[in-house]
């Protein structure tokens, strides 16, 4: 083997020994199948398997990401912090153990741990689901099967540049109005969400459609019954009213479409399955949705509509989702051992989670900068609230948004609990931003200073 | 053709010229300067000691040898290179002031976990750990956590980790601290026979004695500067004056002696003393017989001898080197107590009688040796010699 090999396993092994020996692995391991095994008997839902096994699914990989990703955070910061105050670090970094050597070294072996604790979470978690789906009649197991313990693609209606129209009609406006006194921005903005509802929303009596391309999937998907996931907003905020619709799914001339009448409730996301073989020769679904209602439907343009079906099944989907799940516990690693490079155990854990809200806190920079301003502005002008405030604190956001969109992967959990499936495309890209891009900054700065840190302290005399 | 000046600078192991450590507080700001303009250079075999009182800035020093600290300013070259290059520390051994191991590992997986970071191969991890152990005198304990040991224990390991690598330089930190006189001879033993195998030692303490027993060539810092420096036996000679030791001898017989002396020295600068052992000595030797009696400890038992691996060469030691082995190992256990008696020198009264009739030598340093009393065992022997010295330092009044 390679000395630099040798070295980086041999601190490896030592960091796995240490929270081995120290017990830290086995409290952990103890809390996680504890909080798994009696998680089922505490969850509240509506009394539907889907639901329950949804929420079950949801609850379990939350659990495990939230406990292991805290712990990933306190055990990186213990063991590294924590070799440097009392100085077991300086017998090791007097050998010839390159820091890098052993800044890795302990992050191969925090995630050994986590990889090994993840495992065993998510197998005992996956059992308990499979175990509970078997107590089920079979037509629920069926269901089961079809809409959440299985991996689904899915298909929309192609995202619509609303840009070209929006800067149409501006140029029209500008022609007939006196714009001069106005923000453009906001002009625009305002035209923009003319067009946009439009497009979205859907009268009493009118119908909306779409026309889904599924080509690519059409010899697939031939004898295949399909899912249909709408959502739909109301000016009521009444979550138990329900609205009537009809779904015609298909095409009418030729005779092979369906027509499914179906009373649902607003703002919530529901799924109903389409008989197959309803794709037309162009390859296209043809999907209308006749609003029997008095009251205005809106189809957000992102997830108003869309098309499940059936790719592959649960348990390699819930291997990948896992896998997306151990790419966070990396970067949460590297974070806490980045901190530690630095700073004193408690320092360095307040540090490492300051900053993974920071990375959890992507959507708020998002509305911040939306909005243009911090704390609001003066509807009377139209002026920020506190420009010198925005001044300083907006330039900051768009770096911090900057990161945590890139950081921004496919959502693990959600996609499972949903029965969507996380492709192999999609792990890649995890393991391209979270690891490399997100951990391998982390990383680079968090060595960059251990390597530069005197590791011994000052003895002298008053 | 190698000239002189090319085969010092290869003899030379470390070198230090305006050596400056100013600790910075948070602001950048100076704190406090713990080594100031400090220069010395180290030969390959040498016992070097730093000496001086804590926080004079030995170990400041030490650390920047050892590439945990970073002069402000100065030059430092380690094996010839900067003391943070990956090469120079392949070559270094280390024993810090405290206990720095991991508690949760035994002390085999210790010295595992280190031969792996030096990149050893399986055999030679097996082997030498098991060395070690046993030069250390940590043979049986090999399984037990570190958490578990004693400090002292710990320190005997923190040494057999310093010399997992066979290192060239040894840089020992307070070696002894921790350590129960046998422990301490032990270390000593350790140190001087590593020292005659070419391997160069830096030894920093403020525990003299362990200083003068084994270093050749000291420093002695206060206040972040070196104050004096030199061969210790240059340092500690006084060339102006002699010291005899003599078996116990009659009374008239010395009073010719003195006689004889003060006709050359001042009558107050002559003087007769009863010589007494050291502690260490006595307390080793009492040890040395409770051993022969197979009085069981649970603790470290005595370190064998130096590691194998740790000698020139792995075969067979010559004749010269096993009679050295046998010089400096620790009093190996002999079958019964007689056997620990010293020999007791005889006297001669012959060339004792020349003495008082012929002038004594002047100028020639006494031998080291020749203050290093023998050892006895013999309560009788002790309880008379004491009476008879007694009576010859207090003699009664006429």
């Amino acid at each position: 083997m390679k000395p630099v090999l040798q070295r980086l396993f041999a601190i490896a092994w030592l960091t796995v020994k240490a929270a081995l020996r120290l017990r830290v692995v086995i409290a952990l391991a103890v809390v996680l199948l504890a909080c798994v095994a009696l998680l089922p008997f505490f969850i509240k839902h509506n009394g539907t398997a889907r639901m329950f096994t949804q929420v079950l699914l949801t609850y379990s990989l939350y659990l495990c990401v939230g406990l292991l990703g805290l712990a990933s955070l306190w055990i990186s910061c213990g063991t590294h912090a924590t070799d440097v105050d009392p100085g077991q670090l300086q017998l090791l970094a007097v050998k010839p153990a390159a820091r890098w050597q052993i800044w890795l070294g302990r992050w191969l072996g925090i995630m050994t741990l986590n990889l090994a604790l993840l495992a065993l979470a998510g197998g005992i978690a996956y059992g308990m689901l499979q175990w509970q789906a078997r107590r089920l009649p079979l037509e629920q197991q069926q269901l089961l099967a079809r809409e959440v313990l299985v991996a689904r693609g899915s298909a929309r209606e192609p995202a619509v540049d609303l840009e070209a129209d929006v800067e149409k009609v501006f140029a029209r406006r500008q022609q007939e109005e006196n714009l001069a006194e106005l923000d453009p921005a906001m002009v625009r903005r305002e035209i923009r969400d003319q067009i946009r509802a439009r497009q979205e929303t859907v009268g009493p009596n009118f119908r909306r459609m779409w026309d889904v391309d599924l080509a690519a999937h059409r010899e697939r998907l031939a004898g295949q019954p399909l899912h249909l996931r709408v959502r739909f907003h109301t000016a009521s905020l009444k979550s138990d009213t329900t609205y009537q619709t009809v779904w015609v799914i298909g095409n009418v001339e030729s005779g092979r479409f369906a027509r499914i009448p179906r009373q649902l409730t607003s703002m919530v996301f529901h799924e109903f399955a389409i008989p197959p073989n309803l794709i037309g020769p162009d390859g296209k679904l043809h999907i209308e949705c006749e609003n029997r209602d008095p009251n205005t439907l809106l189809f957000p343009l992102e997830d108003g509509l869309e098309v499940l079906f059936s790719e592959g099944g649960f348990a390699g989907n819930y291997v990948r989702a896992l896998l997306v799940v151990a790419c966070w516990l990396a970067l949460l690693t590297a974070l806490g051992l980045a901190a530690a490079s630095f700073l004193s155990f408690i320092i360095a854990s307040l540090l490492a989670m300051t900053l993974l809200l920071v990375v959890l806190s992507g959507s708020t920079f998002g509305g911040v900068l939306e909005d243009g301003t911090l704390l609001g502005v003066d509807h009377e002008t139209g002026a920020a609230n506190s420009r010198v405030l925005d001044g300083v604190a907006l330039p900051l956001y768009r770096v911090l948004h900057g990161f945590t969109q890139a950081l921004q992967s496919v959502s693990p959990v959600e996609r499972l609990s949903e029965g969507r499936t996380i492709t192999w495309t999609q792990l890649g890209d995890a393991v391209l931003r979270i690891i490399l891009l997100g951990g391998g900054l982390t990383a680079g700065v968090g060595i960059l200073i251990f390597s530069r840190r005197e590791l011994a302290r000052e003895q002298v005399a008053a | 053709m190698k000239t002189d000046s090319q085969n010092i600078a290869a003899d030379k192991v470390v070198a230090v010229r305006g050596l400056t450590k100013v600790f910075k507080d948070l602001w950048g700001r100076p704190k406090a300067r713990a080594v100031d303009g400090v220069d010395f250079e180290i030969r390959r075999g040498e016992v070097f000691g730093l000496l001086g009182p804590n926080g004079s800035g030995k170990s400041t020093t030490i650390k920047i040898l050892l590439g945990l600290l970073y002069q402000t300013s100065g030059y430092v070259e380690v094996l010839g290179r900067s003391p943070r290059e990956i090469v120079t520390k392949e070559r270094i051994g280390y024993l810090p002031e405290e206990s720095y191991l991991y508690r949760y590992l035994t002390a085999a997986e210790t010295l595992n976990f280190y031969g792996h970071v030096f990149a050893l191969s399986a055999d030679d991890r097996r082997l030498r750990t098991e060395q070690l152990l046993e030069m250390v005198g940590l043979k049986g304990t090999g399984t037990r956590r570190v958490g578990e040991f004693s400090k002292g224990m710990q320190r005997r390991l923190g040494l057999a980790q310093a010399l997992i690598n066979d290192p060239e330089l040894i840089i020992l930190d307070e070696p002894t601290a921790g350590l129960d006189p046998v422990g301490c001879r032990e270390v000593k033993d350790v140190i001087q026979a590593l020292a005659r195998r070419g391997k160069t030692i830096i030894l920093s303490s403020h525990l003299l004695a362990d200083v003068e027993d084994v270093c050749d060539r000291v420093v002695i810092y206060y206040g972040g500067k070196i104050q004096a420096s030199g061969p210790l036996r240059e340092l500690l000679a006084k060339p102006d004056s002699l010291r005899f030791t003599t078996p116990a001898l009659s009374r008239s017989l010395v009073e010719e002696v003195l006689a004889v002396m003060r006709r050359e020295a001042a009558p107050d600068s002559v003087r007769v003393e009863t010589p007494t052992q050291n502690l260490e000595s006595y307390f080793i030797s009492v040890v040395n017989r409770a051993r022969a009696n197979a009085q069981n400890t649970s603790g470290a038992t005595a370190g064998n001898r130096v590691a194998a691996y740790l000698q020139p060469t792995a075969a067979e030691p010559s004749a010269g080197e096993k009679v050295l082995e046998r010089l400096m190992d620790v009093a190996p256990l002999p079958p019964k107590p007689e056997a620990a008696a010293p020999i007791e020198p005889k006297p001669d009264e012959g060339k004792l009688a020349a003495l008082t009739q012929a002038q004594a030598p002047v100028g020639a340093p006494a031998p080291k040796s020749a203050s290093a009393p023998a050892v006895t065992d013999d309560a009788e022997a002790l309880k008379q010699a004491e009476g008879k010295l007694s009576s010859f330092l207090n003699p009664p009044k006429q």
